[in-house]
């Protein structure tokens, strides 16, 4: 009977992760804490930061969310660098992981260019407006927005519902107008489904605020991007991801050229927390037919629950 | 079980263009910062005194360093940091000319929609690359 090692084997590979994921912020923590953490050599923080985001990178692709939302308050929370520099960092790693898997997701069919144009010009407009606004934020208070924002993403990864084909019976004017249908091909069944979409001015005022969000903080948008599409447009759920990421990949690019100008990236911070991330993303996704996707989902969430606490904490100075 | 549909070839040519862009982009990005990081090349803020920059604010970092913001650091390409953000810099660029790409084909398939839909997300995107929204900032 393989049933039960198998299962114990897939519940335990799916908690690797995340005592990786949950212990990283404790050591880091207890490294910012030492007596001078101006002591430790530059290279050790960068080591650390490909470390951390190695196995963020692990942990995000089960659990369907982009890196940027665990980079930044994991990182600012527990890291000494300035929120500034953490945020052109976040902004890097969440662009990087969708532009290389942008090209093989148009290439399988899984992602329409129809239905991200319009979005991504509304979430780009808004990123690169988010990012003026956190840049002229004062430090603090934008900490604090982080923590409430980091909170309020947990809970809506908590309580909302994912449907695989959402039931759409009548595109709006905005959609036909615009041609936003196809059809996707779904590999699992071998079926070609055709889909089109509703509520596309909502979506793409949805977008503007995503968007404006991401920036601000730095996070990315895939959190919010997927149950906006599939949700409230939609779009089937296999093609409402893949196309987030291609939206994402523009919204990101908007602000961080923003940062860049701004001088808000540093190398040794974002570089290796790109590489770590990419590496990591990819064992996730060859992982995730051993990883328990549930249980990987529910770590996250409590290392946001938990990051988004410090985040506000400290912004409120404790 | 039914054939994949045809991949349009605006989408065809936005994967082909997004996938050489990016990948030369990242080859670019690790080897200027193993440049950068090994010592070869010298660094505008030099690598030892980073823990006590990093912690700074933007703009309190780039009076510490002599820096400046805006397009000032590709005058100095011969430092490792500057090098780096040149990788960076490639990567972002990457959505702009993948965008860009597609015009041409949207155009002679008479799709004027989706053609000025792209000409506008490559100005966003080009404006926001330029740093003239730097401007009142910093």
């Amino acid at each position: 009977m393989p049933t039960r090692p198998r299962r114990s084997a897939r519940h335990l590979a799916g908690l690797l992760p995340a005592f990786a994921l949950l212990a990283f912020p404790l050591l880091a923590s207890a490294a910012h804490t030492a007596p001078s953490p101006d002591a430790t050599p530059w290279w050790m923080w960068s080591l650390g930061m490909f470390v951390v985001c190695f196995f963020m990178g692990i942990a995000a692709v089960p659990a369907g969310v982009g890196g940027g939302v665990l980079f930044v308050p994991i990182v600012s929370g527990f890291f000494p660098f300035h929120l500034d520099f953490v945020r052109g960092a976040g902004l890097l790693v969440a662009m990087a992981s969708t532009l290389s898997a942008g090209p093989s997701l148009l290439r399988n069919g899984m992602a329409s260019l129809r239905l991200v144009m319009p979005l991504a010009l509304s979430a780009a407009l808004s990123s690169m407006a988010g990012a003026m606004v956190g840049l002229a934020l004062p430090a603090q208070s934008v900490q604090i927005l982080l923590g409430l924002a980091i909170l309020a993403i947990a809970m809506l990864m908590m309580l909302s519902n994912k449907s695989e084909f959402p039931h759409v019976p009548k595109p709006d004017a905005w959609s036909r107008y615009l041609g936003i249908h196809g059809v996707f091909h779904d590999t699992i069944s071998g079926r070609n489904i055709p889909w089109h979409v509703h509520r596309t001015p909502a979506g793409i005022a949805l977008f503007l605020g995503i968007g404006f969000l991401g920036g601000l903080f730095g996070v990315g948008a895939g959190w919010a991007n997927v149950p906006g599409l599939n949700l409230m447009m939609g779009v089937p759920l296999k093609l409402a991801a893949a196309s987030s990421s291609l939206i994402l990949s523009v919204a990101s690019a908007s602000a961080t050229w923003y940062y860049l100008n701004s001088g808000a990236i540093l190398p040794v911070i974002a570089v290796p927390s790109v590489i770590g991330m990419m590496m990591g993303a990819r064992i996730g996704a060859h992982l995730l037919t051993v990883l328990n996707p549930a249980v990987v989902r529910k770590v996250v969430i409590a290392a946001l629950l938990f990051s988004g606490l410090r985040s506000l904490l400290k912004g409120l100075g404790y | 079980m039914n054939h994949p549909p045809p991949m349009p070839p605006e989408e065809k040519r936005y994967a082909d263009v997004l996938h050489w862009g990016s990948l030369a982009g990242f080859v670019m990005l690790v080897a200027a910062f193993l440049l950068y990081v090994t010592g070869a090349l010298d660094a505008q803020a030099p690598l030892d005194q980073l823990p006590q920059l990093w912690k700074l604010s933007t703009a309190d970092y780039l009076a510490a360093t002599h820096g400046a913001a805006g397009w000032h650091w590709i005058a100095s390409l011969d430092k490792g940091d500057s090098l780096s953000l040149l990788g960076i810099a490639l990567l972002s660029a990457c959505p702009i000319v993948s965008i860009a790409s597609v015009i041409p084909l949207y155009l002679r398939e008479k799709n004027y929609v989706y053609a000025i839909l792209c000409l506008m997300t490559a100005v966003v995107l080009l404006y926001a690359a330029s740093g003239a929204t730097l401007f009142g900032h910093l």
